[in-house]
């Protein structure tokens, strides 16, 4: 796993799924576990799609909105 | 299934025809018809790509085939609760391709499954 | 794990202590919890400390603090659950948080909780806790599903390697907590000087570094004060190291000063290596994997994120769900109907005053009722939108309509906003916050109202099921896909006013598919169902009662064409003429900004249809063109007060709604002219 080739491919492609890294430089999914806090380290954000949970406790259709107490659901509206 | 070329072969080919043979009746199963044969040809595209490359296009191209499946049957089924018994005519060529999805999709489930069998046999030996 | 020799010890100061803590009241040991997100760190929480327990908010920032207490044997714990990272850095508000939290060492203990599926990804932090001089217990969590996996953890390699004590937990099983709770009151018992402290060994050229890095800096003294936290255990210098100066902004002299004694960047990269080494060394010794390394999520995302396909196979998703909306919808939509007349019918009978008799079954049934005869489709289509995003599907086309939007100018999270905008603008709105570039926010801001929310769906049924029923899904796609593109030229638009943009690359981890259940999903859609319900019962009545009296009076009923409502749609009559809208149209659009399902109730009730189908009516005043351009001016509109609203608190501002008012007015009546034109010439 070389680190400086991976920062360099995402810096140029800008916007990427753990999967393209993956496949283009051939990772096990262990050694994608152990890349992703590096990345972090790099100025390289990881974006969960989880992360729309806290839109909704700051919604002002929170109260007609039951999704937040649903917790295995996804969102609001 | 080890022959993936001929696979997609079969897939790319049955549902060029189906989509020809749908053209007049419904123009839903043209473009699902249309998206699995492109799915099927993109597979023999690629030959550097990751080892799953074949496999990933056999399955989703099935996968569809068996969504596009789920649909007409969803159609009948309510049909048949809004007793419009007169009106249900199946899509005899999407049901047709749906199975044949199914059975493409098992077999190649099953591939898969099997190489990593063996591979962790490799590894214990 | 920490079964040692030593054990009888333990119990000896472990008395010593407990007077300790009999006089001093209260006298809690606090401990936290912090990990990766999603490993269980709430879970274990929830389970060590039940029901005692308060959430509050760190200070200064909106994440949220839980803290609770525990008892176990004859000690009191502190327990507080920490937010999840990957690092302890400042990249966002929870990450510092965590820092502040760990480094200002107000604690005992620190338990690590690491998923036992993705150990890989705690090592980092495991490292830097380690780096800081913490007190650490590692819990590896959700040691069932690893088992189910075929995964199994080794930990002997760790607890050796880094002298830290390793449980193996379950909050779902239950399985290894009393020997975590067994583990924190022994460790914590055993005084500091009695621990057994790790010494990281760094390569040479590291440990040189340190040295130096903290000679130098015991000459600046503002360092000495500012760094405190950072300098006990020489923390500062790694920390430096890996994430530069940043957020430390330590003094110029003395980088200068250190740039000149060594070459960073080398450094760096040397650092680095390092730990990614000594990381993949305890996971290659501490992991056994059964089965090699292919999942079919990737299999599937292999074809499902391509850049051509993905979005065809998207695409195909849209037209396979409104095709379900239309066609199995319309039986039941249409019973609706059915029922929905001979209520009127039996009342206009029965009601004897003329004014109630025409409020009644022109304005509350007709009005009313015209929007609850959507409700088959309305939760038809929320069923299945429901299916696509409970899968996992939804977030795959969302980063593929993402890469397009970069295209345009627009990166971070745009797609997840314009999704969420399918549902209702006001989250989506918000959602923006997530977006770190001010003006690039702004101009998502004031694009997303053109993204088709939910409320626009009984306009667009009502007109299509009228004018196009035999194309009704096509139309409906052709509506969506427009609705994404308008998103993202208006922000490009809107963008060449504002200044470009700096793009940050980022990484999407995509979720896990599974089976949506069918409970999931009935929940889903009657969540969203539920919220159009209210409506109808709330702002929509009140809007048909408004509608209704301004159609009634001021000559009671006589000569509708006459009344208050005819008189604000005459106004824009001579906008709107050539269009083929006539003032009852206009009047309907109108009232549609308080909520966009107004203007099908409003049509019922200027139509005046009682009896007959509302569709009929229309098809007599609209021709197929002028529907279509309807439609697309409905897309694009002024956005509901809601919207209005949250784009007022968003912005701080009272004139960016006004403008967007403008704005979409102004892009909508565009479209509906090229729409009327361009429709005339096909259909
Ligand atoms: N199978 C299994 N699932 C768990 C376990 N602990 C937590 N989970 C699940 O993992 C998810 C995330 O848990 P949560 O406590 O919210 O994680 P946090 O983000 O670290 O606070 C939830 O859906 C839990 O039900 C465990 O020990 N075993
Ligand atoms: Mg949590």
């Amino acid at each position: 796993m070389n680190l400086e080739q991976i920062k360099e491919y995402i810096k140029e492609n800008k916007e990427l799924s753990l999967l393209d890294i993956k496949e283009k430089f051939n990772l096990s999914e262990s050694e994608i576990k152990v890349l992703k806090p590096f990345l972090i380290t790099f100025g390289i954000p990881l974006k969960t799609v989880n992360e729309i949970h806290s839109i909704c406790e700051e919604c002002p259709l929170n109260n007609s909105c039951k999704k937040k107490s649903e917790k295995d659901l996804g969102c609001c509206n | 299934m080890k022959n993936k070329n001929i696979i997609l072969l079969i897939i790319s080919i049955l549902s060029l025809i189906f989509m020809i043979l749908n053209i007049s009746i419904n123009f839903f199963y043209v473009f699902a018809f249309l998206l699995i044969s492109i799915t099927a040809f993109y597979g023999f595209s690629g030959e550097n790509e990751v080892w799953y490359h074949k496999s990933a296009h056999i399955m989703v191209s099935s996968l569809l085939g068996i969504f596009t499946m789920a649909y007409e049957l969803l159609g009948i089924l309510f049909s048949l609760i809004s007793s419009e018994l007169s009106n249900i005519k199946p899509n005899i060529y999407v049901i047709i391709f749906g199975i044949i999805s199914i059975v493409i999709f098992i077999e190649e489930l099953n591939y898969l499954k099997k190489i990593e069998q063996e591979a962790k046999r490799k590894k214990s030996l | 794990m920490n079964k040692g020799h030593d054990q009888s010890q333990d119990h000896e100061s472990s008395n010593t202590n407990v007077l300790t803590l009999d006089t001093g009241q209260n006298q809690n040991i606090e401990i936290s919890i912090i990990g990766n997100p999603n490993v269980g760190k709430t879970s274990l929480f929830n389970i060590l400390t039940g029901a005692k327990q308060y959430v509050a908010n760190w200070p200064g920032v909106t994440v949220e603090k839980k803290v609770g207490t525990f008892k176990y044997k004859d000690a009191t714990f502190k327990l507080v659950d920490l937010p999840g990272v990957y690092t302890l850095s400042s990249k966002s508000e929870d990450e510092k948080v965590a820092k502040d939290y760990i480094i200002n060492k107000n604690y005992e203990i620190v338990i690590l909780v690491a998923d036992a599926l993705n150990l890989e990804s705690s090592m980092f932090l495991l490292l830097q806790l380690l780096e800081m001089n913490v007190n650490i217990i590692l819990a590896i969590n959700a040691i069932d599903e690893a088992k189910e996996k075929g995964r199994i953890i080794v930990p002997s390699p760790i607890i050796k390697t880094l002298n830290i004590p390793v449980v193996l937990t379950s909050a779902r099983t239950g399985e290894g907590i009393d020997e975590l709770l067994e583990v924190i009151y022994k460790y914590s018992l055993s005084k500091t000087k009695s621990r057994v402290k790790t010494r990281i060994k760094y390569p040479p050229n590291i440990d040189k570094f340190i040295q130096s890095f903290m000679e130098l800096a015991s000459n600046y003294p503002e360092i000495k004060i500012n760094y405190s936290n950072y300098l006990e255990n020489n923390w500062l210098p790694v920390y430096f190291l890996e994430f530069g100066n940043e957020d430390l902004n330590l003094p110029k002299s003395f980088l200068k000063e250190l740039e000149t004694l060594f070459d960073l960047d080398n450094l760096r990269a040397e650092y680095t290596k390092w730990k990614l080494d000594f990381i993949s060394y305890l996971v290659s010794s501490s992991i056994i994997n059964e089965g090699i390394d292919w999942s079919l999520r990737d299999i599937l995302d292999h074809v499902l994120t391509h850049k051509v396909l993905g979005i065809l196979i998207y695409i195909f998703a849209m037209f396979a769900v409104f095709s379900l909306t239309f066609n199995l919808a319309q039986p039941l939509s249409d019973l609706l109907e059915l029922a929905f007349t001979s209520a009127g019918n039996y009342l206009s009978k029965v009601i004897p005053i003329p004014w109630l008799n025409s409020l009644v079954v022109e304005g509350v049934i007709g009005g009313v009722g015209g929007v609850l005869v959507f409700i088959p489709q309305i939760f038809i289509l929320f069923f299945f939108l429901g299916f696509l995003e409970e899968s996992g599907y939804l977030p795959r086309a969302a980063f593929l309509v993402d890469r397009i939007a970069r295209s345009f100018g627009l990166s971070g999270r745009s797609f997840m906003s314009i999704i969420l905008g399918f549902g209702c603008n006001v989250p989506a709105i918000i959602s923006t916050k997530t977006i770190a570039n001010k003006k690039e926010r702004l101009a998502l801001i004031l694009s997303l109202p053109f993204a088709s929310c939910s409320a626009k769906l009984p306009v667009y049924i009502l007109l299509i099921g009228t004018f196009f029923s035999s194309n009704a899904a096509l139309v409906l796609l052709l509506i969506y896909l427009s609705s994404i593109v308008l998103v993202l030229v208006s922000s490009k638009f809107l963008q060449r006013f504002i200044t470009q943009s700096e793009d940050i690359p980022f990484i999407i981890e995509l979720p896990r598919f599974r089976m949506p259940t069918f409970k999931n999903l009935a929940i889903y859609t009657w969540n969203r169902g539920k919220h159009f319900l209210q409506k109808a019962g709330g702002i929509i009545l009140v809007a048909t009662i408004i509608i209704w009296a301004l159609s009634f009076f001021p000559n009671f009923g006589q000569d509708i064409n006459s009344s208050y409502a005819a008189g604000i749609g005459k106004v824009f009559e001579p906008l709107t003429k050539h269009l083929g809208w006539d003032w009852r149209i206009n009047t309907g659009l109108v009232f549609g900004i308080a909520a966009k399902e107004v203007v099908v109730s409003s049509y019922s009730t200027l139509f005046n249809v009682g009896e007959g189908s509302l569709s009929f009516a229309l098809q007599n005043v609209l021709t197929p063109a002028s529907a279509l351009a309807l439609i697309f001016f409905v897309l694009a509109y002024v956005p509901c007060f809601a919207t209005l609203a949250t784009i007022k608190s968003e912005t701080n501002s009272w004139k960016w709604p006004i403008f967007t008012l403008f704005y979409t007015t102004v892009i909508a009546y565009l479209i509906a002219n090229v729409v009327f034109f361009i429709g005339g010439i096909f259909i």
